[in-house]
């Protein structure tokens, strides 16, 4: 069983409401990569993945990109690089 | 004989050398056969120029077709094997950096492992950069999908006075870590029998 990477707890955040905004969508049934990886996508702002959702779900997911990028006070993209395995 | 593009006149021997290369490309841009999508499929993943495609080859051997991936201009090999009696499909993709794609190519390697049914990933590193390397492994360990790691180029690593302590990378990681130096078919035999473990499990559930 592999051991999750844990973000910066604003990024948590965001996987989290993502991941709640993706149960409402058929999303995960269309790709393959677990709920939380395609979350992640999302939250760096994934074009190609956040074209399969609905207006309603991709202005969510908008809301919680800046929210997130608020909190952090820096780009999602550097996120990775503070990651840890629990 | 004219040609069928510049209307130049080639002599006989030209001709036959074109129809020959023809044969080549036109086998070449042959899809994947339902035969290797039914295989437990095993994706090379990794940042270019990592060793993937010799890795491919010392698996796979010669008999390989190549095809663009749906939609795209971007060539996949995709390649037969048997590991412990079991045949599986290699998928070789081009290189990428990250699981956010930039390129054409990074897509579509994102793509395969977005949208195929794979049964293991095998991410290909350099072992003289695995730092820059590792990032990639985090996100696709994020993915939850099978993965594998493979440290490829470590001859080249030890003349450069590394060392890889594999032991403490696997408990680390908790994914199999395999070191190996492809072009010298070192390690090969190692990888087969991590992916066995794989592929076998994948076997069994496609047998029930």
């Amino acid at each position: 069983m592999l051991k999750p990477l844990v973000y910066p707890t604003p990024i948590e955040e965001g996987i989290e409401k993502i991941e709640e905004i993706l149960t409402h969508s058929n999303l995960e049934s269309n790709f393959s990569l677990s709920k939380r990886s395609l979350a992640l996508l999302l939250l760096q702002g994934d074009f190609s993945i956040a074209q399969e959702l609905d207006k309603n779900c991709q202005s969510q997911i908008e809301t919680v990109i800046a929210l997130t990028e608020e909190k952090l006070g820096e780009s999602i993209a550097l996120a990775p690089c503070h990651s840890k395995t629990k | 004989m004219d040609c069928h593009e510049c209307k130049r006149k080639c002599s006989q021997e030209s001709h036959q050398k074109r129809q020959g290369l023809l044969k080549i490309f036109t086998k070449r841009q042959q899809p994947m056969s339902n035969e290797a999508k039914q295989l437990p499929q095993i994706v090379l993943v990794g940042m270019p120029n990592v060793g993937k495609s010799v890795l491919f080859n010392a698996l796979t051997g010669t008999y390989v077709t190549v095809s663009n991936y749906p939609g795209t201009t971007v060539e996949v090999a995709t390649g037969r094997t048997m590991i412990e009696d079991i045949p599986v499909a290699v998928v070789d993709t081009p290189g990428m950096y990250s699981l956010l794609p930039i390129t054409e190519e990074e897509k579509v390697a994102r793509d395969l492992l977005l949208q195929e049914k794979v049964s293991l990933v095998i991410h290909v590193a350099d072992a003289k950069n695995l730092w820059r390397m590792l990032p990639l492994t985090f996100q696709l360990y994020e993915t939850e999908l099978p993965l594998l790691l493979a440290i490829n180029m470590i001859d080249e690593a030890q003349r450069l006075g590394m060392s890889i302590n594999l032991e403490a990378l696997e408990k680390e990681l908790n994914i199999p870590v395999v070191l190996m130096t492809a072009t010298k078919l070192q390690g090969i035999d190692r990888l087969k029998a991590k992916v066995a473990n794989y592929v076998k499990t994948v076997s069994l559930s496609h047998a029930n």
